[in-house]
């Protein structure tokens, strides 16, 4: 791949993944647990697993955790350090998964991705209030990991199957 | 560009396997116990240590800025107002069992209960 053709085309992944941060809470979750959401914009970075490598994913998650926050105006907030944290180790996490295991589909490293995201962001919680408390919220929120993350796992590899690179 | 299965039945082993675990887990961890107070953490401080089985209602300041309203009410506690933006801790609800607890992110705000109530009866005049 050329160098203007992955610019280009992550500069599309960023744009559609921060547009899609924005306009997913019109979508309601179907169980209603405080904070529950379906976490679709993490969808393009399950689809760029398999043709990137780890800066440019890195450079993907903080450019779609950067705009999308400026947008919906949680920039610095504590939230956003919660978010992005999370956002950074779960895709370290799916790109050391996606290389080691190769005889497992796309949906699972969604979920792997999506679990690890929320221990983090409990993890970070803990930090801002200062409480570890907050992780009987923990087996709850991996409950809807799991969920959310089969359902993005679903979509991305469906876009893998059917958009010619 | 190699392109690998979507899912096979590998997949949707691993993840029932993991939904299953997370399901006992989360049925273990059911608070059953009922909670006598509540402890109310403002950045990283403690702010007050409420008795549930007082009723009242009362605003958590910090510096003087007007962060949340709190409502006790027949043993239970919950966030009835805040300044935040997502509301997570009002949408939580109120919380009554022992280990439950409401969080605020933004405001610094955590709020959890604490010790069982004393069993009704005295041990020794059962025996």
């Amino acid at each position: 791949m050329t160098l203007s053709k992955k610019i280009s085309i992550y500069g599309m992944l960023v744009a559609v993944g921060s547009a899609v941060y924005v306009f997913e809470s019109f979508v309601p979750f179907p169980i209603p647990l405080p904070g529950a959401r379906w976490g679709f914009s993490n969808v393009v970075i399950v689809y760029a697993l398999p043709f990137s490598n780890v800066e440019w994913l890195l450079a993907l998650v903080i450019a779609k955790a950067l705009i999308g926050s400026l947008v919906s105006g949680r920039f610095f907030s504590p939230t956003f350090f919660m978010g992005i944290s999370g956002s950074i180790i779960a895709t370290l996490a799916m790109f050391v998964s996606y290389k080691l295991l190769k005889k497992v589909g796309m949906i699972f490293h969604s979920v792997f991705g999506a679990l690890t995201n929320n221990v983090v962001q409990v993890f970070v919680g803990a930090q801002i209030v200062a409480s570890w408390m907050i992780f009987g919220y923990l087996p709850y929120m991996e409950i809807l990991a799991v969920i959310s993350g089969s359902v993005n796992g679903v979509i991305a590899g469906m876009l893998l199957k059917r958009v010619k690179g | 560009m190699k392109n690998r299965e979507i899912f096979s039945k590998k997949d949707v082993v691993i993840v029932s396997i993991i939904l299953v675990g997370l399901i006992g887990w989360a049925l273990i961890l059911q608070h059953s116990q009922t909670a006598a107070k509540a402890v109310i953490m403002v950045h990283s401080k403690v702010y007050k240590i409420v008795n549930l089985n007082k009723n009242e209602t009362f605003k958590i300041k910090w510096k003087g800025k007007y962060l949340m309203t709190v409502q006790v009410k027949d043993g239970a506690i919950r966030a009835k107002d805040s300044t935040c933006k997502n509301k997570i801790c009002v949408h939580t609800g109120w919380i009554s069992k022992d280990g439950q607890s409401i969080v605020c992110v933004p405001n610094h705000i955590i709020i959890y209960t604490e010790g069982a109530k004393a069993a009704s009866y005295d041990l020794i005049t059962t025996q």
